[in-house]
């Protein structure tokens, strides 16, 4: 298998255990806040390529430098589409990464992430908690969640 | 109320603008890849560039900046320009001193629409690419005299607010000024303000009265005819909360003094005079003080009551409210500058060169020919300047802080008028900037010294001085020559602060 096919593989294999954890989530007829958060937290060390040991950190940001490090590393291809990204917005590769996870949550769970509150987001914990109180919101998730 | 220069904050308003992208397309001025390029990636994006934008300006605010809440504002690709936007934008504006504007391409026209509409201070946010110079620039050229300021880092953001708060500070000064004759004229300070008109109109600046004797009237007890200047009239005459004060400040600066050489009495008569002041700056809404000198000494008043207004200017410099001798607003003026944008306590005086000819120090003021000697000796002494009014204080240093001082009398004969000492010896190769307006108000000299010793402190009268170098003395003579007499001064170097300031206000700069 050659390097190219292997990156390949790597993201196809990323994005399919990320998409287990939301069905996972999407699946419970009772979603507690514990395994909300938990399930959560494996979805975006999924979409990150991160293992448990790798993420040393709680900061978003932080997360997601660690996680722009080891694709580097891997292959300089798979952050290639972020550096062309950055040039467009202003922004850096961390925050067009950081964005791009933003709007994967808001497709995967049917929410609309509020902007102000996007802003605020500095740890995991600020992210689930944003995610839970915008699917809170939803009539489709009101029936399932824990009060 | 006194509004202390410390207490003046400027109000500052970021701005965060966002263009958002409604369709999926590529261009010339729109790229990316994938995700990116959809609707909705732009609304998100924003909100991340503008959370770095509000955090790299709160990072480099002063204690004395204000942040207000964001404003938020922007477009779509449809170009859209709606009123409901401009109405956002005018929040709060009456008390906003300043704007900074966070925008990407396809927004610098609302930030030069909003220059026309409002003509409001503003920046464009370093990080703001190339917005920074385009806008800038297009406002400039519609009106050159626009208070629009680029900096390319958060650094210079921040000394451009410091400079404003400083600029709102000389507009939020109200002087309080005793008068005898005319209340235009100092006869001793010639060369203080030649027209309050055009220092209120450049600076904001406003100037307050007070008859001398009705000043000096309200220094005993109220009686029930009223004082003889002002008979019937309820007047703010001595109280007993006031003569508590009085022996208390007594028994504080005699308990702490090093050396004393006046009687707790005549302190005492020289304090009831500072808070006679200090309540008259209270209940005018002053905040700047400055009395006559040979004038109100001629009324004979002092002489009969004891005292001068000497320890008022020290007291009230100590505590950054600036405070002049001989009825010059000029010096008041320069001395609240110092103070705004140092947050130091003052010290003036008369400011004159020592000419060393011929193995001597020329004039008669100054050190004593005991100093004058050993300042022959020193490696500086073709370049040295001295300050002298009996007016130090004790926070010259740190403002927070109490330096060792002494008390002595002004009145030779009398013994009465305390006056405070402070030993300059104890600050040899200190920094010091001084500085000082024309009579005009459109230039402002600016100077920069390292002290070299002091003298008076052992003596009585208006006899203490502080003795500096500066880069050269005959250059800077001339160029004082042009803005005049008593130069305020601080510790430390705030030379290129001034200049920023100095520009600001459409001062000419003289440099020395």
């Amino acid at each position: 298998m050659d390097q190219k096919e292997r990156i390949r593989e790597m993201l196809i294999n990323a994005q399919k255990k990320s998409a287990e954890q939301a069905a996972l989530i999407k699946g419970q007829a009772y979603l507690t806040r514990e395994f909300f958060h938990k399930s959560l937290r494996n979805y975006i060390l999924y979409r990150f390529m991160l293992d448990e040991k790798e993420c040393t950190s709680e900061n978003m940001d932080e997360i997601t430098e660690i996680s722009l490090a080891k694709s580097a590393g891997i292959s300089k291809e798979l952050v290639q589409d972020l550096d062309i990204a950055k040039t467009c917005s202003g922004g850096s590769s961390a925050m067009t990464k950081k964005v791009l996870l933003l709007l994967a949550v808001q497709r995967d769970f049917d929410v609309y992430l509020p902007t102000e509150g996007t802003g605020n987001v500095r740890t995991l914990s600020d992210l689930s908690e944003l995610v839970w109180n915008a699917m809170r919101e939803r009539e489709s998730w009101k029936n399932v969640l824990e009060d | 109320m006194i509004l202390k220069a410390s207490d003046v904050k400027l109000n500052v308003r970021p701005v965060c603008l966002g263009a958002e992208h409604l369709f999926y397309y590529e261009g010339p001025c729109r790229f990316g890849k994938g995700e990116v390029l959809e609707p909705g990636y732009d609304r998100l994006a924003n909100e991340q560039l503008h959370q770095v934008f509000l955090s790299d300006l709160k990072g480099c605010a002063s204690e004395n900046i204000n942040l207000l809440p964001p404003l938020r504002a922007g477009r779509t690709d449809d170009w859209d320009n709606k009123e409901e936007m401009w109405e956002t934008l005018k929040e709060d504006m009456q008390d906003t001193d300043l704007y900074i504007f966070w925008a990407n391409i396809a927004l610098d026209d609302l930030i030069v629409e909003f220059a026309g509409r409002f003509g409001k201070p503003l920046m464009v946010a370093p990080t703001s690419n190339f917005s920074v110079t385009t806008d800038t620039a297009a406002i400039l050229a519609k009106k050159p005299d626009y208070p629009v300021y680029a900096e390319c880092t958060w650094k210079g953001v921040s000394k451009v607010m410091d400079a404003l708060r400083v600029k709102k500070v000389l507009a939020s000064t109200r002087i309080l000024l005793a008068t005898r004759f005319g209340s235009t004229t100092s006869y001793s300070s010639v060369d203080s303000f030649n027209s309050y008109d055009a220092i209120t109109e450049r600076f904001g600046t406003r100037f307050r009265f007070v008859n001398i004797h009705e000043l000096i009237d309200q220094m005993s007890p109220a009686v029930p005819e009223g004082n003889p200047t002002t008979p019937g009239r309820k007047t703010p005459d001595l109280t007993d909360e006031d003569m508590e004060e009085v022996n208390r400040l007594a028994d504080e600066m005699l308990g702490g003094a090093k050396d004393v050489d006046v009687t707790r009495e005549h302190l005492v008569k020289t304090l009831i005079p500072y808070v006679t002041v200090k309540k008259n700056l209270d209940l005018k809404d002053c905040n700047g003080f400055s009395v006559p000198c040979p004038d109100v000494c001629s009324l004979r008043r002092l002489h009969k009551e004891q005292f001068t207004f000497c320890l008022t200017h020290s007291l009230l410099m100590e505590q950054g409210i600036p405070s002049a001798c001989e009825f010059d607003v000029n010096s008041v003026l320069s001395q609240q500058t110092l103070i705004a944008l140092s947050g130091k306590s003052p010290y003036m005086g008369n400011t004159s060169p020592l000419p060393f000819i011929d193995g001597e120090f020329m004039g008669m003021w100054g050190p004593t020919e005991e100093n004058r000697k050993a300042l022959a000796e020193h490696k500086d002494r073709e370049n040295i300047y001295y300050m002298q009014h009996s007016v130090p204080n004790r926070s010259m240093r740190d403002p927070q802080k109490k330096e060792e001082y002494g008390l002595r009398h002004f009145a030779y004969d009398n013994k009465y008028a305390a006056v405070l000492r402070y030993d300059f010896n104890r600050d040899i190769d200190q920094v010091i900037t001084l500085c000082r307006y024309s009579p005009d108000g459109s230039k402002i000299m600016i100077g920069k010294g390292t002290i070299v010793g002091g003298g008076g402190y052992e003596l009585n009268n208006c006899n203490t001085h502080v003795l500096f170098s500066v880069e050269d003395q005959e250059d800077f003579f001339h160029k004082q020559a042009l803005v005049g007499n008593h130069m305020a001064m601080v510790y430390g170097d705030y030379t290129k602060e001034l200049e920023r300031l100095a520009k600001m206000l459409g001062l000419e700069i003289i440099k020395a």
